[in-house]
């Protein structure tokens, strides 16, 4: 726009701005503007934000020029990521103004639904959307079916406890779903049986010399990234750091070793590692203990009389060693894992050697694996013996950050919604094949990708709606067709989505929500560099488009919509609970709920006479301006001796797991034994409760499909969200092996020669369920026998960018849940993506 | 005046592509062009194999072939051993990219940033498009970095070249350039070359270093120290 | 000079500067609404400056119907794309070479900043063009009558002084050369007759 001298003479002739004796006009100005904040070199403002690209959750600062978000920079506030962001970040900017974003709600207008179904997608009003939603709500209340509704979560801030965690109960259903068990739960399941912590371990990087990474990629992915990256330089220096993948990934190619280890096979070599240990003695003693009588008992193959040593901090590591360890020589890993006896040998004398400043980085790639609970066991196990757990240079837990729950709502929940929410959960946790065993109870924990099951099979009942967000299911989630399926026939689909994804191409509704980073209210905690925070989303831009923030607003509109049909417990549990703390005003509109709620959820972070341990703030002013609060620096040792387990102690033999497995071996009436058949187990008896061998399971038999199929991470993904983005895609060949613009199958050059197959030849990927097309790439960092591909590209919808095609319904590359089947680790409830859960075969075409 | 330089640490760069974004971001750098790049390599033979990463940008080379080359003195540099580009001056001839001997020139044959001036939508009425969202932010791009604007076009226009300026504009107010700026691993190292206390004049002196093509001759300013 | 009040004499200056700053924008329907208001400022110091304003004006009339003849010759002095005839940025005239956005433009810039401004984001052109330090003096003058602070009576000055008077008469010439209408020759002539009498102005000030 070319700065206009028309206004200027208009607006003077009226005013007679020019000056003519009245000292002190007000200033019509043409190519300047009064710069407001006078001291500023530049203009523009940073304001706090959140980035929710992966689960690091780095607290961010959004520089926001006319109401415009410019840049994205790391919050300087912030201790444990010190300012930096890593290159995700940057790409936010072009998801919040991606011209495929969904401006509008918009409403199918053909009935039939299919991937190759054109929804006929029609604009509608908020209102009209929000009506139909609750007629369908109204109806199921009506006939008693409020458990036939379901709420598929996603990512989330947790401003979820109001969409997730209290919503679904007050009307009437069991059905909430996280997408959680497609995440990291057999990660968690390690720590958790181990020493009770189910969640991600903090990791004291600058004080360890030795990193044992688990499939672990922190310097591109998952977690505390930034963190990672911005010492990286000082680790290498002063640790030794052994990268163990498939692949070379970007941790590897900055590593001091690479153990490309088969996939699946992690608990092998780390059991291996372990067995190393105990034999060479090297035991950490301050916290394990010692034999009695100081003499090392361990020998390959010899049983040890359990009383003969003394544990300190932990429990159960004669037993395990009996019962397991005994037998796991690095000559017996070697043909497993494909990794040499002397390289086992070598690293596991180098871990210990470190002691106690050394990390077992597990992560979901040596745990996402079918029986991946007991590598995740044992990968964690290693912490234990070398007395790493929670303490420096090794592996911690948080320091607390009082982050509230919802206000109690059991008084809003009448006779109907009572009744409802008993039903069984559609996503069969806690059945007898599905113990989901988060915190030590069975069906404790989600397991997402089953609801496709539930809702195809009416298993245990039909579901008749449905609302999502923040999800993609049709795309993340395993074995993709039964999404598919599940949705043509689900009844009634809403999703509340920024793009149009896969998911939404299902839906009957579908809701623009509000990008978490820019445009709406929440809040995260996590931890990194030995310090757990809590993090503000605001939203410093007005939005474009006509969006909402999912979990608050929408939940909103639809608790007033019922209200007026004659259901009003929602809204007046939102409008009674959730007031003001500061002035005790009760919400009025969705935005005053969703900004009351996230103060209130926040108050002991900011109100300064809750006294939390941490950075001291004066009130939510200063809170919201710096956007984020850290804790107290994590004290190490806190833990030992008063660990969440049964004993208190570090299990290597865990009763924890003992009682959780008896609990739902109990409640099926039937023994252990039973149950790790049931669940795809191999071991029987007492082996079940401690850290073993599992052979890897794969689908696909190996002459039909001669090589095994694994896949990983980008450090571009926003959780698959990013394909749409220029800077993704011209940027893709950061993740070492891959091209710019394209998906590709990475081989190694010794299999694709005898294939016959060449870089840049269009190849299909086929295993028992499925195929997909992409580039061959040949590449010599992939084990031999392995086809890697990266999860990210492959979108059939979500913009012109992501899909090749997006009208046409053809995607870039292919997506690999399309061809991995829906295979868990059933005891965590884990979808098994990683470990080399299929077997695949390769063609060119 | 100063003569600037960079030192690129590549024992501390994790070859994220972090500087590269961050670049177009900073620089309204158009698809397709790259001020700010990379090189990298996979060496070796499974399983002892290497992959390398190397960052790279305008070296603005004390003895700079490209300005060398231009007819018309849009190419220059400037008092602070900054190699500029004046997009007013500049004919497009395109001698400069041939001179160029690490080709971080770009020359645009079109109207740049097309996805913005695109009018299609995905869904029709529900999505947006390219024009209606720069036009509801009203700029060229939704996130344009007007900054960029204060010593060279804040977009260059269709029949001029363009190249990486270190961020002049960011430099002259104090700042770093927002490659350096935006390294999480804090692996580019801006400074003064005449300062003989500058941290680039430190680690030049504590590493032995390398640069790209030296014996080229044109003295490029930006160095390598250790390995990646 | 006419006798007048102090307040007065400087509003005079601030619409003149302002209005000056205004013709150097692209000449549309409204120009000649500009140079008359103008013609009714300049006067305090130059019967002179009345006269050129009101050639300027007849050849407005002469042309009223075809804006393209003195767009054209806009175009060819001040915008390019190439060969600039008379290029209206400081840096040219003011930098060791004739490029825009060398070490003067951050010089006024600098001046900006001092005295809290910015330039408008939709303002597409360089900070250091005529029309935007015109307008800057005339910023200057407004806020020392508003808030009497010393401080905007020393930046106009340090301005005027150092930077915008210096290449002012180069700036002139180029136009005089190349100019092929009475407007912009004489537009110059009488930013330049003003210019001058407000460096005198401002230097019988402390």
């Amino acid at each position: 726009m070319e700065v206009s001298r028309r206004s200027f003479l208009k607006i003077s002739a009226a005013t007679g701005l020019l000056a003519t004796g009245i000292s002190g006009t007000k200033m019509m100005l043409t190519a300047f503007a009064e710069n407001s904040n006078a001291s500023a070199n530049s203009s523009g403002e940073w304001k706090a934000s959140t980035c929710q690209g992966c689960t690091t959750w780095c607290p961010v600062q959004v520089k926001v020029v006319d109401g415009r978000a410019i840049k994205v920079r790391g919050n300087p506030y912030s201790l444990a990521h010190r300012g930096n962001v890593c290159p995700r970040a940057h790409i936010s900017l072009q998801q919040v103004y991606d011209p495929d974003r969904v401006k509008v709600p918009m409403k199918r207008t053909n009935p039939k639904k299919g991937r190759n179904e054109d929804p006929q997608f029609v604009p509608i009003s908020w209102e009209e959307a929000i009506d139909t939603i609750t007629d369908k709500m109204m109806e199921l209340r009506k006939n008693n079916e409020t458990h036939k509704y379901a709420l598929l979560r996603g990512r989330y801030t947790y401003l979820n406890e109001v969409i997730y965690g209290s919503m679904p109960k007050i009307f009437g259903s069991p059905n909430n779903i996280s997408h959680s068990a497609i995440c990291a739960e057999a990660e968690k399941f390690g720590s958790f049986y181990t020493e009770g912590l189910w969640d991600y371990r903090d990791y004291d990087l600058l004080n360890t010399k030795y990193v044992l990474l688990w499939g672990g990629d922190p310097i591109a992915s998952n977690r505390m990234t930034p963190h990672a990256i911005n010492v990286w330089g000082e680790v290498l220096d002063n640790a030794k750091v052994i990268a163990i993948d498939p692949r070379l990934s970007a941790t590897a190619s900055k590593s001091h070793e690479w153990l490309p280890v088969i996939p699946g096979e992690d608990g092998a070599l780390a059991l291996a590692i372990a067995h190393v240990i105990l034999v060479e003695g090297m035991w950490y003693k301050e916290f394990v203990g010692d034999f009695i009588d100081g003499i090392n008992q361990f020998k390959t193959g010899q049983v040890v009389p359990e009383e003969s040593f003394q544990e300190k901090y932990t429990y159960g590591l004669v037993k395990w060693w009996n019962l397991e360890l005994k037998d796991r020589t690095p000559q017996w890993a070697e043909k497993i894992t494909g990794i040499s006896a002397e390289q086992i040998i070598k690293v596991a004398k180098g871990f210990a050697a470190a002691a106690p400043n050394a990390i077992s980085w597990l992560t979901p790639g040596a745990s996402m694996q079918v029986r991946g609970a007991y590598s995740a066991m044992a990968c964690h196990a290693l912490n234990g013996l070398v007395g790493s757990v929670d303490n420096v240079g090794g592996t911690l837990q948080s320091s607390k950050v009082p982050i509230g729950k919802a206000p109690d709502f059991s008084a809003y929940i009448d006779e109907i919604a009572a009744k409802g929410a008993k039903y069984a959960k559609i996503d069969h946790r806690g059945t007898k094949e599905f113990p989901a065993l988060n915190g030590g109870k069975s069906g404790g924990g989600v397991v997402t990708n089953r609801v496709a099951d539930g809702i195809i099979n009416e298993d245990p009942y039909e579901i008749k709606m449905a609302i999502g967000y923040w999800n993609n299911f049709v795309y993340s989630c395993s074995e993709t067709s039964r999404w598919e399926k599940a949705l043509e026939k689900l009844p009634f689909f809403v999703h509340i989505t920024t793009h149009p994804a896969e998911m939404s191409m299902y839906a009957d509704i579908v809701l623009p929500a509000a990008h978490h980073l820019f445009e709406r209210w929440g809040m995260l905690k996590s931890k990194a560099n030995r310090y757990g925070y809590a993090t503000l989303n605001q939203r410093v831009i007005e939005p474009m488009w006509d969006v909402k923030t999912d979990e608050t607003e929408v939940t909103w509109l639809i608790a007033e919509s019922l209200a007026k049909k004659g259901y009003d417990n929602l809204l007046r549990y939102f409008k009674e609970q959730f007031v003001d703390p500061d002035t005790g005003k009760q919400p009025t509109n969705g935005m005053e709920f969703t900004i009351y709620a996230t103060k209130l959820l926040t108050q002991d972070i900011w109100d300064p006479t809750k006294g939390a341990k941490g950075d001291k703030l004066k009130g939510w002013e200063e809170f919201k301006e710096k956007g984020v609060w850290n804790s107290v620096a994590y004290p190490y040792k806190g833990k030992w001796g008063n660990f969440g387990t049964e004993t208190k102690m570090f299990e290597f033999y865990s009763e924890t797991l003992k009682k959780a497995l008896e609990g739902h071996a109990t409640k099926h009436s039937t023994t252990v034994d039973d149950i790790m058949v049931t669940c795809k187990y191999e071991a029987k008896g007492d082996l079940a409760f401690a850290p073993h061998h599992e052979p890897a399971l794969r689908w696909g038999d190996e002459k039909a499909y001669p090589y095994i199929f694994f896949e990983h991470r980008s450090r571009l993904n926003r959780e698959g969200r990013s394909a749409n983005c220029t800077w993704y895609q011209e940027f893709k060949d950061v993740d070492p092996g891959d091209e710019k613009w394209d998906d590709v199958a990475k081989i190694n050059p010794t299999d694709g020669a005898m294939l016959g197959i060449k870089t840049g030849d269009k190849v299909r990927l086929t295993t028992p369920v499925g195929q997909i097309e992409c580039t061959a790439k040949l590449w010599e960092g992939i084990r031999p026998g392995t086809i890697g591909k990266c999860y990210g590209q492959g979108h059939w919808a979500y913009g012109r960018l992501a899909a090749k095609d997006f009208h046409k319904k053809i995607p870039r590359g292919g997506n690999n849940n399309e061809i991995l089947p829906a295979e868990y680790d059933r005891f965590s409830g884990s979808t098994a993506r990683h470990g080399g859960v299929t077997r695949v075969r390769i063609e060119k075409i | 005046m100063a003569n600037f330089a960079m030192v690129i640490d590549l024992h501390k760069c994790v070859g994220c592509g972090a500087c590269s974004i961050a670049c177009k971001n900073e620089n309204n750098v158009q698809e397709g062009f790259f001020w700010s790049s990379y090189q990298h390599k996979t060496t070796g033979t499974f399983p002892n194999v290497k992959y390398e990463y190397i960052p790279t940008l305008c070296n603005h080379c004390e003895n700079a072939p490209c300005v060398k080359a231009c007819p018309v003195g849009a190419m220059y540099k400037d008092e602070n051993g900054i190699t500029m580009h004046d997009a007013k001056k500049c004919i497009g001839c395109k001698t400069c990219m041939l001179a160029d001997p690490y080709g971080v020139i770009s020359y645009n044959k079109a109207h740049p940033h097309k996805l913005w001036k695109d009018n299609s939508s995905a869904i029709k009425d529900v999505t947006s498009s390219g024009t209606e969202t720069s036009k509801k932010a009203g700029v060229p791009i939704p996130y344009y970095n007007p900054e960029r604007e204060k010593t060279y076009a804040g977009i260059r226009p269709e029949g001029v070249v363009e190249k990486c300026t270190f961020c002049d504009h960011r430099v002259k107010e104090g700042e770093l350039p927002y490659c350096a700026a935006s390294c999480p691993a804090k692996a580019r190292i801006f400074g003064d070359l005449e300062d003989p206390k500058s941290e680039v004049n430190t680690l030049l002196n504590k590493h032995k270093n390398f640069q790209l093509k030296p014996e080229l001759g044109a003295k490029p300013k930006v160095f390598y120290i250790r390995q990646y | 000079m006419l006798m007048m009040q102090t307040n007065q004499i400087h509003e005079k200056r601030a619409n003149c500067y302002k209005l000056l700053s205004l013709c150097f924008y692209q000449p549309d329907a409204e120009i000649s609404a500009i140079i008359k208001a103008l013609r009714n400022e300049v006067d305090y110091f130059s019967q002179q400056a009345v006269f050129k304003l009101d050639e300027i004006l007849v050849e407005l009339e002469e042309h009223k119907e075809n804006l393209n003849y003195f767009l054209i010759d806009y175009g060819k002095l001040f915008v390019g794309p190439f060969n600039l005839l008379a290029a209206p940025y400081s840096s040219v005239y003011l930098g060791h070479e004739r490029r825009v956005m060398g070490d003067s433009t951050i010089e006024a810039t600098n001046f900006y900043q001092k005295a809290g401004l910015v330039i408008n984001n939709d303002l597409k052109d360089a900070p250091d063009h005529i029309k935007v330090e015109l307008e800057f003096m005339q910023y200057l003058i407004m806020k020392s009558i508003s808030i009497g602070e010393e401080e905007f009576l020393k930046l106009q000055k340090e301005f005027l002084f150092n930077h915008l008077s210096l290449w002012i008469t180069d700036f002139k010439k180029a136009v005089t050369t190349n100019s092929r209408t009475i407007l912009y020759k004489n537009l110059l002539e009488v930013t330049h007759m003003f210019i001058s009498q407000d460096e005198q102005f401002l230097s019988e000030k402390i």
